[in-house]
């Protein structure tokens, strides 16, 4: 009896994993309808219509880590700065003798960097804040005419400028600190007019953030205090730069391009497999001022009559085979096309500046009025269906 | 024990109801199953007129009038086929259900039979390559699953040596078609597309057997058409983890399906069977519509069927061993290119005791399809069947 049955239900338990490695065996077999393969659509080549266009958007310099001052070429720079806390808070106490703001130089510049800079300090006397301050908000804000502390300097890349504050005030700040009226303390405006050249600071995301140096005599003796936590932005203004041709990513002008492929001649509801966006780079037209990257952030654009930006971003490599051409492929590509295919709303990509917050520098691509070997360039495999 | 095992192959049996194919299985509804227990199938697959006690016909309920006590009977098989293009071979397995009768009463034989069978099942994998600009990619066309069916009957004997049974006949079952395309650049998102069929529906078996003419016995079954009810899905795996569930819905044909069989107690040692059975898959629609392919399909069977030792004093276990040989050809519904490819086995097997009124069967077939032109190229197939019989003395009232 066992003879049989336990032969019989261990076949019963091996069997059902028995099967071979597939092969190509009958391949032809598969009905013509049946048969899926991988295809590529080529915005050049399908001929598929490409709009491009630069845009600008609201966007605030509260993560840059430079902090830039002056006026050149065009743009103009300045930026705000003030702290939140100041040890050993004093009020009324004591006498001020000196109060100093020392800013760390950043290798970045605009125009002679052996040009003398004469960079002046004013109070601000009205609310900001880092996360808000614009351009326009920054005209609105109430700012004291004279200056409350001034210095001339010739600035190397790794150097740093002391600046006198006027005492009062530093006083009022710390009478403001000792009452808890942090938030009251609206700081100072750094600028430096007059054409001299535009000069990078380090910001308190750099690793020498601005100081402020408190000396102070009490009845007993002379004292010490620096200031604590900072916020600190910057503001540029500069030439209009959405008019022109071609696709123009702006740091710190708040520019951003724009693009958008037709994809229509992928079928509806096809698998992306793989995308790839490539643009090529109008040096002509291009600046390197700051960390002069030859990389742009791709994003998927949330609102076509924006440039807002929905989810990450990929970073674009340069072409191993042509210097002036940035690629981009991602995962972030493969969805948006993924997205699109699928008739959620194609709304095309938004291009940003690596550095948006801080670098005042422009990129300019060729846009879709350029030649086909220059204009913007969507390939897209997709997988055909059943 | 006898209870743990017969729980044990009827979980098997409901897990997985299905027959073995290759990839002719992607047309029709799969590869249709012959319904032949071991020892049908050692006897070239004849089906209908030949039923004991303990071994049960899977096409003609009336054979149910047999069983003397309640009777559980299920198998499974194993299949090899060599291709002779491109030397390939596929082996696969497959359990191929199990029925249930029960004796309701003696005097008319009157008998409650259920059974879960296979009907036909899909079951290929097979690769392409191909790029796209460069980019190399493998294609993998799969194909699972099949359509089953669940039976509940009765059958009678009305008349001395007549025999009936019909049953209500369930079909059920999904097949699935799976495309899928890999690329050889890890930076290329895999694609995925699913084809799920369901089908569901109603159906009938019909069955009538005789043997009131000295040693022979006639056998007739029908299955008339049926209309089953499919629904398909085509299921999209994105990268963005959103699937696009498009649903479409139509019928499946089942057209008639008819087996005429009989058989000759030539001597009490010798018994002689022969079928024919045929189902016209010609204007079968499949999902509403109609697959060119698909044709009509019958079969002839003979065999035979050789206790050489029975009664004979001194062998208790041979004097119940069965040797069995036949012959079978087949032509499938399926005819790809416009040419029908016949089948050819050469079936054998043994039937044995196992204890008490239980037995085994094992068969072993070799055939051939095809021809070196068809684009499978010729097969060989060995294909082996294992049955086992197990009955049980319940509701059955023992004189003193």
């Amino acid at each position: 009896m066992r003879i049989f049955i336990f032969p019989l239900i261990v076949l019963s338990i091996l069997l059902p994993a028995c099967q071979n490695e597939p092969d190509p065996t009958g391949i032809g077999l598969i009905p013509e309808g049946d048969l899926v393969d991988a295809r590529r659509f080529d915005s050049v080549r399908d001929s598929g219509t490409v709009r491009s266009s630069t845009a600008f958007v609201e966007v605030t310099g509260e993560t840059s880590p430079a902090l830039s001052v002056g006026e050149a070429e065009g743009y103009r720079a300045r930026s705000l700065i003030r702290w939140f806390t100041i040890a050993d808070t004093i009020g009324q106490g004591g006498r001020i003798v000196s109060a100093t703001m020392r800013l760390h130089t950043a290798p970045y510049h605009i125009g002679d960097a052996s040009t003398p800079l004469t960079i002046e300090v004013r109070e601000v006397k009205s609310f900001w804040s880092s996360f808000t301050l614009t351009s326009d908000s920054l005209d609105a804000l109430d700012i004291a005419t004279e200056p409350s502390g001034s210095v001339t300097a010739a600035l190397g890349d790794d150097d740093s400028i002391d600046i006198a504050i006027d005492t009062a005030l530093v006083r009022s700040w710390l009478v403001k600190l000792d009452s808890g009226l942090f938030y009251e303390n609206y700081g100072v405006l750094i600028e430096a007019p007059g054409g001299g050249g535009i000069r990078a600071f380090q910001s308190a995301e750099g690793s020498q953030p601005p100081e402020l140096t408190i000396v102070i005599e009490t009845a007993s003796g002379l004292d010490t205090i620096r200031g604590g936590t900072i916020e600190d932005t910057y503001v540029a203004t500069g030439p209009d730069v959405t008019g022109e041709s071609g696709i123009t990513v702006h740091g710190a002008l708040a520019t951003r391009g724009k693009l958008f492929f037709d994809i229509s001649g992928i079928p509806p509801a096809s698998i992306i497999n793989h995308v790839s966006l490539s643009v090529t780079i109008d040096r002509s037209r291009t600046t390197d001022h700051y960390s002069g990257r030859d990389s742009v952030l791709v994003y998927q654009n949330f609102d076509s009559t924006t440039a807002e930006t929905l989810g990450t971003a990929v970073l674009t490599r340069v072409d191993g085979d042509n210097p002036d051409r940035l690629l981009a492929e991602g995962t972030m590509l493969l969805r948006a096309v993924q997205t699109w295919v699928n008739g959620k709303g194609n709304h095309g990509l938004v291009l940003s500046h690596v550095g948006e917050a801080s670098d005042i520098d422009r990129m300019t691509f060729f846009g879709a009025e350029a030649d086909s070997t220059r204009r913007p360039r969507l390939v897209v495999t997709y997988t055909s269906k059943p | 024990m006898k209870r743990t095992l017969i729980v044990f192959l009827f979980s098997f049996s409901v897990v997985s109801a299905q027959n073995g194919g290759t990839i002719e299985s992607r047309y029709g509804i799969g590869e249709l199953d012959l319904m032949s227990t071991a020892r049908q199938r050692a006897l070239g697959t004849v089906t209908s007129a030949v039923p004991t006690a303990s071994d049960l016909s899977l096409t003609n309920p009336a054979s149910w009038t047999s069983v003397s006590e309640l009777r559980l009977q299920g198998g499974f098989s194993l299949e090899h086929i060599a291709v002779s293009r491109s030397d390939a071979s596929i082996t696969n397995s497959a359990i191929k259900g199990f029925q249930f009768v029960m004796p309701i009463e003696e005097s008319w034989r009157l008998r409650l039979g259920t059974a879960l069978l296979p009907v036909s099942r899909s079951s290929y994998k097979t690769l392409t390559e191909g790029s796209v600009e460069g980019e190399q990619y493998t294609g993998t066309y799969q194909g699972s699953g099949g359509v089953s069916l669940f039976r509940a009957g009765l059958a009678i004997e009305p008349l001395p040596h007549v025999k009936v049974g019909a049953a209500y006949q369930y079909f059920f079952g999904t097949i699935e078609q799976d495309w899928e395309l890999q690329f050889e650049n890890g930076l290329y998102f895999p694609s995925r597309q699913t084809r799920a069929t369901r089908h569901s529906g109603s159906g009938l078996v019909l069955g009538l057997l005789y043997d009131g003419i000295r040693d022979f016995a006639l056998g007739v079954s029908i299955q008339p058409a049926a209309e089953l009810s499919a629904s398909r899905n085509l299921l999209l795996q994105y990268s963005t983890e959103d699937s696009i569930l498009s649903g479409t819905s139509g019928t499946q044909d089942m057209p008639m399906l008819l087996h005429v069989g009989a058989s000759w107690q030539m001597t009490e040692k010798l018994l002689l069977a022969a079928e024919y059975s045929m189902q016209d898959w010609t204007d079968a629609t499949v999902f509403d519509r109609k697959q060119n392919v698909l044709g009509s399909s019958y079969k002839v069977g003979v065999g035979a069927e050789w206790y050489p030792y029975k009664d004979e004093l001194g062998y208790r276990t041979l004097g119940r061993t069965a040797f069995r040989l036949g012959f079978y050809m087949h032509q499938p519904y399926l005819s790809v290119s416009d040419e029908a490819t016949s089948e050819y086995f050469i079936t054998t097997g043994i039937g044995f005791p196992i204890f008490a009124s239980n037995r085994g069967d094992i068969a072993l077939e070799y055939g051939w399809r095809g021809a070196e032109s068809d684009l499978l190229g010729s097969q060989s197939i060995i294909r082996a069947t294992f049955s086992i019989s197990v009955g049980e003395s319940w509701f059955v009232r023992k004189r003193d």
